[in-house]
């Protein structure tokens, strides 16, 4: 086997980089983003999310009927046609309308009963777990108590009392809504207090500032989107749900629970639009927020991160 | 002496979203009969895939063994039913892991655990089970085994719980005992106590041992041969001896000169080996740790180097064996390491 | 052990106390007495009424009355069915609501760990996929949606089972279906993702290499270490399905108390719905407490009142 002898001269020095990755880096949030786009149910919620949305705005303006005006002579109860696409009620109230007016209401209340929750628990279980020590086990004491009660029964409960209505039931829902949150934040702030990257990051001098933008807040961040993106939904179906209960808001004012509610009582006759449509786009929207949450959910863990 | 185990030209690759990972590319290993083989190299080398392909325990989807044979008793593993498989783990081949802390079931008592296997491949009774595993527990070294064998995992320390291991995996008295990193897990008092009690059990029941170590202290204090892999290959293998003080291949150099030692004067460094290991999604052609060798010549990056018989037992596949090749020595080839009492 | 229960039940009373203080003040912040919205009463009648419920003395007496009644389990009487107790409501009202929240949660434990082992098992393909979307949609459409439909198909449209209303086992299998579904949703979906984390972990390995044919190491490694986290899904499902109730019973005309909470309420019958939340909480703190015990019970790790993991 004859090998030229020049192979065998000392070959220089190759300069082996440890820090060269043979994948491109990534932010965190461009590969969360990445993750999110290869989950196609996430995908398919994030666009019928826009796509409810952009209904909502526009559904109402799209036929030149409002959600109150009635027609009780020949407006009853229509079938979906080209004049009432979705058909009309039993008090010729055209049922397009009133489902995308409808969507507004409860868009409007899992989106603003969300953020409630969010600033309190975030405020809340910020301060409690920033704190610690004494603080933190009296805010959290309160917590476990409040915790320990029902939490539609309250929302009933304070409905009742206050009585039906948008608001109402924003600040009904809200009341005991923020402990899930204000706990996640707690967790997720004593926990990152005691995490080793932060300790390592702060005995290499690392500012509070780095530490929060660089540290606390993505890290924080994550679980809490997916939270809020859960709490939509579930206030979306508790509206409806109290709305079945008569809780809801009041007529002529349409919200999804409510249109499905009237529509039970003719159920079993052949006018299926009424309770279909409400129905179909409340279950649509739920399902819309829950695929897209399990998707920032999964895209979220870095655990699964290969 | 007769192999227990052969391995001839074992490829394993993984296959993953970013590639094909070719974990392991023809490794050829043999283990006789009561002795324990050492394999030692940092992670990422192979090592432990090389393990889990003999006990076909790799997952599988993504892992496959592409090429290659490993033979117990004239049976090619790679190729044996799933059923004559479940047949040999456990009661031919026992297996024990790094981390006894997560390794044992927690929701089921340490004697079932036991028990299981002897149940399953000796069809024994509850009652003979018992008996057995009590047995072995007390092989093992656990004080109290009656009232132990109806204890939680929890309820043991560290290294208790890898002797209960270990009575697991020599219970239905396997010919092959694979250990893969048993002591990395475990207090340094607790390791050296752990591996006398292998070497002490391999003394009873002349079971082959394969320990899968990174640590060369460990190495020293319990095997015959040992078998260094780098990059998915196995670069030297030896007799211990052989390997520690007349070490022929760069990277063996660079293992004993990144290990701390007791009879090192103060001030003496440690050299840790410059670079990281090859990326196995595509691996080089040439020698795998060329890229880090201090000296490499240009043929080490463009061709794998052949394998040179330095004595029977003494193998090594680098260049610098090559009559064209200059010669060089190791820093450390000529320090004398002490081996541990045979 | 002994003081881990005790404490327990300590925060239990508390709460309980918490939720009826609450109810009796909320209940007395509404403007006006239960009477107003009633066609105008004589005055006479007004203040025999008031009398007979108590509702002429000052508030902190009535809140004391309140409060012995109900720890002496009374919890008064019903302002619109007059004469009749909450308590004989509640009494009625429980046996049928029981048997329909049991056979619902039975349904979608069993259902639920059932579909989430097989998702588990076939990872990534296509059954996975199937029921973990099959699960998504499930845990999206509300059971006021779900229990007319199957009225409607079921019920009228193919005949094949009852309706409505209560009495032979016919009558129990839609509404129980319906109310389990959303529970069900949620147990596939937890029973995958707790299998998937024990098939991963290290004593599936020390299984599997100890030579255990792949039945044994799901059913007795697997399965037992992953139903555990179930177990504490039962305490939010008995909510779930408590919820549900009102709902299913309201639909298919079921005589229980949720039939009956829901009535109170839309006819503001103050005393009941009272009686009714007081009750409801009561049983589910207590289920949340019971379903803790068990735990502790099933995971030998974990001693009650020590771990804190």
């Amino acid at each position: 086997m004859a090998i030229p002898a020049e192979k065998f001269e000392r070959a220089p020095k190759r300069a082996v980089d440890i820090e060269t990755l043979r994948r491109p880096s990534l932010t965190y949030w461009q590969d969360v983003w990445n993750r999110l786009k290869q989950n196609k149910l996430a995908m398919a919620g994030l666009f019928m999310i826009i796509l409810l949305v952009a209904m909502a705005i526009a559904g109402p303006f799209m036929q030149p009927y409002t959600y109150y005006e009635q027609d009780l002579g020949d407006g009853k109860n229509i079938s979906p046609s080209g004049g009432h696409w979705f058909g009309t009620d039993e008090l010729g109230r055209d049922v397009f309308v009133r489902t995308w007016y409808g969507a507004r209401i409860s868009l409007t209340i899992g989106v603003v009963a969300a953020l409630i929750d969010l600033i309190i628990g975030v405020i809340y279980g910020g301060i409690s777990g920033y704190r610690g020590g004494r603080t933190d086990e009296v805010m959290m004491r309160i917590v476990d108590v409040l915790w320990g009660l029902p939490y539609l029964l309250v929302v009933i409960l304070l409905l009742v009392v206050m009585g039906p209505g948008v608001l109402t039931i924003i600040i009904a829902l809200t009341a005991t809504g923020w402990l899930n949150m204000a706990r996640l934040v707690r967790g997720q702030v004593l926990q990152l207090k005691e995490q080793e990257y932060v300790m390592a990051s702060q005995t290499l001098g690392a500012s509070t500032d780095w530490l929060m933008s660089k540290h606390l807040i993505p890290n924080t961040l994550g679980p809490i989107i997916v939270m809020l993106t859960f709490t939509v939904p579930n206030a979306i179906f508790a509206e409806a749900f109290l709305s079945f209960l008569g809780l809801g808001v009041q007529a002529p004012v349409a919200s999804w629970g409510t249109m499905i509610n009237d529509a039970l009582v003719v159920v079993l006759s052949d006018e299926w639009w009424r309770l279909f449509f409400p129905a179909f786009f409340l279950s649509l929207t739920l399902l819309a927020f829950n695929a897209l949450g399990d998707g920032l959910r999964d895209a979220l863990d870095p655990k699964m991160r290969k | 002496m007769k192999n227990v185990l052969e391995i001839n030209n074992l490829h394993v690759s993984f296959q993953t979203y970013a590639g094909e990972v070719h974990a392991v590319r023809g490794v050829d290993l043999h283990l006789e009969k009561g002795e324990t083989l050492a394999i030692v190299g940092e992670s990422g080398s192979g090592k432990s895939v090389t393990a889990q392909s003999v006990m076909r325990l790799i997952p599988s989807p993504p892992g496959k063994i592409k090429q290659g044979e490993i033979l117990f008793e004239e049976k090619d593993l790679t190729k044996v039913s799933q059923r004559d498989m479940f047949r040999l783990r456990g009661s031919e081949i026992g297996m024990i892991f790094q981390d006894p802390m997560t390794s044992l079931n927690p929701t089921m008592t340490v004697g079932k655990q036991i028990m299981e296997g002897l149940k399953w491949h000796q069809k024994m009774n509850l009652s003979d089970a018992k008996k057995r595993a009590v047995e072995m527990l007390r092989l093992v070294g656990i004080p109290l085994p009656e009232k132990r064998v109806n204890q939680y995992p929890h309820q043991f320390s560290g290294g208790m719980r890898q002797r209960a291991m270990i009575a697991i995996a020599l219970a239905c008295n396997p010919k092959i005992l694979i250990a893969d990193e048993p002591t990395t897990a475990l207090d340094v008092t607790i390791q050296a106590q752990i591996l006398e009690l292998m070497k002490e059990l391999q003394h009873k029941t002349e079971t082959a041992i394969i320990l899968i170590t990174h640590d060369l202290g460990v190495v020293a204090e319990s095997a015959e041969r040992v078998a260094v892999m780098y990059g998915g290959k196995v670069v030297e293998t030896g007799r211990v001896e052989e390997i520690f003080n007349r070490s022929r291949h760069p990277y063996t150099w660079g293992l004993m000169g990144s290990m701390p030692r007791l009879d090192w004067q103060q001030d003496v460094e440690l050299h840790p080996i410059p670079g990281s290991p090859p990326d196995l999604f595509d691996p080089p052609k040439g020698c795998p740790f060329a890229d880090r060798c201090p000296h490499a010549m240009h043929i080490c990056h463009e061709e794998m180097p052949e394998e040179t018989e330095v004595s029977d037992s003494h193998r090594v596949s680098c260049w610098l064996e090559h009559p064209q090749a200059p010669s060089v020595s190791g820093e450390n080839n000529n320090v004398k390491v002490h081996i541990g009492s045979k | 052990m002994l003081r881990y229960i005790g404490k327990r039940l300590l925060i239990m009373l508390i709460t309980l106390w918490l939720i009826s203080t609450l109810t009796f003040i909320l209940m007395n912040s509404i403007p006006g007495d239960p009477f107003t919205s009633e066609k105008k009463l004589p005055e006479s009648t007004l203040e025999n009424l008031k009398a007979q419920y108590g509702l002429d003395k000052p508030l902190p007496m009535q809140y004391v009355v309140y409060m012995n009644n109900l720890i002496h389990g009374d919890l008064g009487f019903s302002i619109k069915n007059v004469n009749r107790s909450v308590n004989d409501m509640l009494a009625d009202g429980f046996p049928v609501s029981a048997q329909l929240g049991a056979q619902a949660m039975i349904l979608a434990i069993f259902a639920g760990i059932l579909m989430g082992t097989v998702a588990a098992l076939r990872q990534n393909r296509m059954s996975d996929y199937s029921l973990m979307v099959l699960a998504v949609i499930g845990l999206s459409i509300p059971n006021f949606v779900i229990a007319p439909l199957f009225q409607k198909y079921f019920g009228l449209n193919w005949e094949l089972l009852p309706i409505a209303g209560w009495g032979n086992f016919d009558q129990t299998i839609l509404p129980s279906i319906a109310l389990a579904f959303t529970p069900l949703a949620l147990v596939t979906r937890l029973m995958r993702s707790s299998m998937l984390e024990v098939l991963g972990q290290d004593y599936i390995r020390t299984a599997r290499a100890k030579g255990l044919p792949p039945i044994r190491v799901i059913s007795f490694h697997t399965l037992r270490n992953a139903i555990i986290p179930v177990i504490t899904l039962i305490g939010p499902l008995t909510a779930a399905i408590l919820t549900g109730s009102f709902v299913v019973e309201k639909i298919f005309s079921i005589p229980g108390i949720g039939k009956y909470f829901v009535e109170s309420i839309i006819n503001r019958d103050y005393p009941v719905i009272m009686g009714a939340t007081i009750f409801f909480s009561a049983f589910l703190i207590l289920m949340n407490f019971l379903v803790d015990l068990a735990y502790g019970y099933i995971d030998p790790r974990i001693k009650l009142g020590k771990k804190e993991a």
